[in-house]
């Protein structure tokens, strides 16, 4: 990846980041504030608020919906959203897989009955069974977490198994066990290193994923709720506009491919820092 | 051969037995009551109980389960609660548009991604190189509703050369037909022309490099004829691997897409179905499309031991 | 004589633009149909589809008046008890068999079951019976001089005659066979839910001569199919228009009118002048609303225009109105600011005073019709202040219509505010007007109870002169804005758009009728 990309990369997850975090300074409005007598405005229109105090004019710099909500507003609070749920998936996926892969390295009778289960959750194109988890446990936050986690789970179970078994044929590790060192500790101190850089390069890709699949979900309808200032329900929202008023659907569309687009290139360079010769290698 | 095939196809029995269950339990715990749904709004309690017997639903779980997979391994998911009619028909009459939307999908990502990967492969470096890595990265990172929307804009509203939304049926001709789904599968594309040159172009390049086509190069065969002849012969495996596996982004992709243009498939049912709380067709369908893309994974990995018999052996 | 030289003029050119070419209208409606019994619901989906294929005994026209359709004529016995009505001769249900009196009376009955103005109808009636084939009686115990009005009613329920089978089924179960007498009929096999349902010309149909006007008059079919099809949003219905795949939308939200307007291929038209009114119902079992002073909060808050901007945009197609009962052109009702002009601390004081417990209001949010799906996000932004804690649950139209029959409290499954809409010509009229009912679990659902409203709907019914019966309607307006029953917010027009280049002959009507249109290749 050249240089120039990864910096821009960088620097755009950073002002996200930044977004997210900083959501009530940033937002120039409530995101939620309806204003039906500005609705579908251009953006850099001013807005007048004819019902409130203060009738000093604002100006929004994406325009408005078609509910005359603040754009920009709602896509500072998109990128709490996304990223609130990128990160929890990432953590949770990423503990919870860990620990399920050094479990199944280590214990050959527990590998068994896993990696099967494992198996038939990765046979299940991964937006089915977000659907079917959203679909028994209803919309919201949590259920949108969980659905998601369930999906990148099985990778990193498999990453993490996959180097339990490499590193445990090495010969000092065979010397290590032969020498008596608790299971725990040999984890810990020598298989669990071994692991980071890839698990690193990993949780970026399911980051960007865990953003994409949230999004397409709330597109769909089957997300978060309606009322929750995310970008795939602005996208979804802008859809019947979309001839008259396209900055409706362009706004936050250019978020959230910018977003994981930058997450990916993230990924690319840390996974060709980590192992050169896999530069070119397709993931 | 046919020994590794029947052995990779015994292997997939289980893990399709544990889908039915995942998919039967998981919708099963969240309806609620089925029969209060199917009863509508003015029933009556003996009304509800009588449903309740008719379907099973006094039954342990597990009975229910058998019962649930012996219809649907006969072809009979149940009646839609929403649409009111069984879920087989109901499937039956959007499988048309899917089938098309997938085959035109697969081929046009075919056509693209080959001589793309091929090309980058070639000349590393080069405008083809670059425009692979492009693609591929592109390709991941903007949701395939983002591509609908831009294929609309500038080929439908702009340049008025496709029909904006909606699905004409093959009865209609087949000429509509593909004028109706030609940016549909362009969007539905853009992820798996990502993955396939990609594959496309490392496969390639790990043929270039080997000892036999460096012979061939030196005993002066041009090299095009190279490229044709043993290059993609060599890298067939691998890429053939890559369509199967590619399946499921094109099956995600299949449920937005079908959503942005309006086309009456499958994934548009399902969509639908979730939203009314409609679990027999719920079910069917996530059944159906899984058990599809595992037996398409099967049908990948045996065509694979016959491209590289070292695999079966 | 004359009479039937023009019928078969009329039964001559029907049959010959016929065969001209086999013509499809393909029609974007407002709804997919999923529900195809338009006695068991209210849904106007529902009641249009009963316009494509059932016939009624007597028909509104395009001023309002009510004239024989399915009927000859009528005769009244000078007690006024007693009315004998006719059928017409060539009524042919689509199987072929002879409309009888047989099948007409137990399609009244069921009707009469549910019906709020067939209700009222049923309770002066003491019998209604077959006389012969072609001629039937209904025998009242009291005069009462609504009967033929009520029999020609255009809006939902409409009593459609239904074949004497069908309309054995109950009242509270949904018809399972779909054979009308119409001028079209359904193509039960090409029926595909959620994509498109198909109707055929009726080549049997025996149109009246009287030219057509509204639902009454010769109802001629031009067409051989019309094809209603189902698009997920507006955007995809107006391009589809625009790009010639479809002939006509039902409806078109005026947001979307600058993508028409340029085009000279495309018209728009108000087929029902009248204009439709929205309102807010409460649902009045349920705390908070089962309590005045709630409601009056919710009434206290409330700026129609605000709600009217959201939903229909521009200001040239909606205006407001305070008046429950509805207010003619160029008025805005007779209770001052309210409505109008929200006087928020008002609201607070009201709501401190009903002990509201701060649960969550669930408002029920359908997200596919355009007469009402923004105004729960702005309810909720308007509520919120007022110190509601308010719960939008969004859900697609036919989900909705199920959902807010249950009548639980809202953590179980209930609601507590829905918006829905009614045609203006009904609203006027309590007799007509369902969201006036207050007959407790019978009424309109809301369920509202209000014994003293109730005397007031039986004294209008039983007006006799249109003076006393406007006095009474004024009462009436007065008791549901003092009681905060349901809110009104608003009358707006409806306009459905269509190829001007090959489409001619659209009705003006309070439903979208599809008789009449011819359309050119």
């Amino acid at each position: 990846m050249k240089k120039p990309v990864l910096s821009l990369s960088y620097a755009i997850v950073a002002v996200i980041l930044l977004m997210a975090i900083l959501s009530p300074l940033i937002a120039s409005a409530d995101p939620n504030f309806v204003d039906p007598f500005n609705r579908n405005l251009a953006p850099l229109a001013s807005v007048n608020t004819a019902f409130l105090e203060d009738k000093s004019a604002r100006l929004a710099v994406f325009g408005t919906d078609g509910l005359g909500r603040d754009i920009l507003s709602r896509m500072v609070y998109g990128a709490r959203t996304s990223i609130l749920i990128g990160c929890s998936v990432t953590v949770v996926a990423v503990l919870l897989g860990t620990l399920i892969g050094l479990i199944c390295g280590s214990f050959r009778s527990a590998d068994g009955v896993i990696m099967r289960v494992m198996d038939g959750l990765m046979a299940i194109p991964a937006i089915l069974l977000a659907i079917a988890f959203m679909t028994a446990i209803g919309s919201g936050v949590w259920t949108v977490i969980l659905a998601i986690t369930v999906v990148e789970v099985p990778r990193v179970v498999r990453l993490v198994r996959s180097v339990v078994l490499s590193v445990r044929q090495e010969p000092y590790i065979e010397a290590a066990v032969s020498l008596g060192v608790p299971t725990g500790r040999l984890l810990a101190r020598h298989i669990l290193p071994n692991a980071v850089g890839p698990l690193t390069v990993l949780a970026t890709f399911i980051l960007s994923a865990a953003i994409l699949l949230e999004a397409t979900l709330s597109f769909l309808g089957l997300g978060m709720p309606q009322d929750v200032p995310t970008w795939g329900n602005t996208i979804a929202e802008g859809r019947t506009l979309f001839q008259i008023h396209p900055h409706n659907i362009w706004i936050p569309a250019a978020f959230l491919s910018l977003t994981v687009l930058s997450v990916n290139v993230i990924g690319d360079g840390l996974r060709d820092k980590l192992d050169p010769k896999n530069a070119s290698r397709a993931r | 051969m046919f020994s590794y095939a029947m052995r990779r196809f015994i292997t997939t029995i289980p893990v399709l037995l544990g889908i039915s269950v995942l998919v039967f339990l998981t919708l099963r715990v969240s309806s609620g009551d089925p029969a209060a749904i199917l009863g509508g709004d003015a029933v009556t309690t003996e009304q509800i109980e009588a449903i309740r017997q008719q379907l099973g639903l006094g039954e342990p779980v597990w009975k229910q389960y058998l019962l649930w997979l012996s219809h649907a391994l006969r072809g009979d998911f149940g009646v839609s609660y929403y649409y009111k009619m069984p879920v087989t028909q109901l499937i039956l009459s959007r499988v048309e548009p899917t089938m098309v939307l997938a085959v035109l999908t697969l081929a046009v990502s075919i056509l693209i991604a080959i001589p793309l990967g091929t090309a980058a492969a070639l000349r590393a470096g080069s405008i083809a190189d670059s425009l692979s890595t492009a693609v591929a990265v592109v390709g991941f990172s903007v949701p395939v509703f983002v591509v609908g929307y831009a294929l609309i804009g500038l080929f439908s509203i702009k340049l008025g050369l496709t029909p904006v939304q909606g699905y004409h049926r093959l009865s209609d001709g087949a000429l509509a037909t593909l004028a109706s789904t030609i940016l549909p599968s362009l969007a539905l594309a853009t992820v798996y022309i990502g993955l396939l040159t990609r594959i496309t172009r490392a496969s390639v390049l790990e043929v270039l490099n080997a000892d036999y086509v460096r012979t061939a190069k030196a005993k002066g065969l041009m090299p095009l004829p190279i490229t044709i002849k043993h290059v993609l012969r060599n890298a067939a495996a691998p890429i053939v691997t890559v369509v199967a596996m590619g399946f499921a982004s094109l099956i995600s992709g299949v449920v937005v897409t079908e959503s942005v243009f309006n086309i009456p498939g499958l994934g548009r049912l399902m969509v639908d179905a979730v939203l009314a709380r409609d679990y027999p067709s719920v079910q069917a369908i996530i059944l159906i499309f899984t058990v599809f893309y595992v037996l398409i994974n099967l049908l990948a990995d045996i065509s694979y031991g016959i491209l590289d018999p070292r695999v079966a052996s | 004589m004359l009479r039937r030289l023009l019928l078969s003029a009329a039964v001559f050119s029907a049959v010959s633009i016929g065969s001209a070419a086999a013509a499809t209208l393909k029609v974007v409606a407002h709804a997919d149909p999923k529900i195809l019994d338009p006695t068991w619901s209210t849904n106007y989906i529902s009641r249009n589809h009963g316009y494509m294929i059932y016939d009624t005994l007597f028909a509104e026209d395009e001023k309002g008046v009510v004239r024989p359709q399915m009927a000859e004529g009528y005769t009244l016995s000078d007690d006024r008890l007693t009315y004998t009505i006719t059928l017409r001769d060539g009524l042919k249900w689509h199987d072929g068999a002879a409309v009888t009196t047989a099948d007409v009376v137990p399609s009244i009955k069921r009707w009469a079951s549910v019906d709020r103005a067939g209700r009222a109808l049923a309770a002066f009636m003491k019998d209604i019976k077959v006389v012969d084939e072609k001629t039937f009686q209904i025998v009242l115990n009291a005069p009462f001089g609504h009967v033929i009005e009520v029999l020609g009613k255009g809006d939902a329920n409409v009593p459609f005659i239904m074949p004497a089978r069908v309309a054995a089924t109950p009242a509270t179960e949904q018809i399972k066979e779909y054979i009308g007498s119409g001028p079209f009929k359904l193509a039960l096999g090409e029926w595909k839910p959620g994509e498109r349902i198909v109707y055929l010309k009726n080549e049997d149909y025996k149109p009246r001569s009287e030219p057509p006007s509204a639902f009454s008059g010769g109802k001629v079919a031009y067409v051989d199919r019309v094809e209603w099809v189902t698009m997920p949003d507006q955007f995809t219905a107006v391009n589809a228009l625009v790009a010639g795949e479809v002939d006509i939308i039902e409806a078109l939200q005026p947001d979307l009118f600058p993508v028409v307007e340029s085009k000279k291929d495309i018209k728009l038209f108000q087929w029902n002048e009248a204009g439709l009114q929205s309102v807010l119902r409460f649902n009045h079992l349920q705390p908070p609303f089962n309590n005045v002073e709630a409601r009056r909060a919710v009434m206290s808050a409330i700026q129609q225009d605000m709600f009217m901007t959201a939903q229909h945009g521009d200001p040239r197609f909606f205006r407001p109105c305070n008046d429950p009962l509805g207010c003619e052109v160029g008025e805005k009702g007779p209770y001052g600011d309210l409505l109008l002009k929200p006087d928020l601390p008002k609201a607070k004081a009201l709501l401190k005073q009903s002990g509201y417990n701060g649960a969550p209001v669930a408002v029920l949010h359908q997200t596919d019709l355009i007469s009402s799906n923004k105004m729960a996000p702005v309810l909720s932004n308007v509520l919120t202040n007022v110190g509601f804690k308010i719960d939008v649950q969004s859900m697609d139209s036919q989900t909705y219509f199920v959902r807010r029959n249950n009548r639980g409290p809202a953590g179980n499954g209930g609601w507590n505010i829905f918006f829905t809409v009614s045609l203006m010509s009904n609203v006027p009229n309590p007799m007509y007007n369902i969201f006036t009912d207050a007959s407790c679990e019978k009424a309109f659902v809301g369920w509202m109870c209000d014994p003293e409203l109730e005397t007031m709907r039986r004294a209008y019914e039983v007006a006799g002169s249109p003076e006393q019966a406007k006095r009474i309607a004024d009462q009436i307006s007065k008791r549901i804005v003092d009681q905060a029953h349901f809110v009104p917010m608003g009358i707006y027009n409806v306009f459905g758009a269509y190829r001007n280049d090959r489409v001619s002959g659209w009705l003006k009507a309070p439903a979208a009728i599809f008789w009449n249109i011819k359309k050119s290749q």
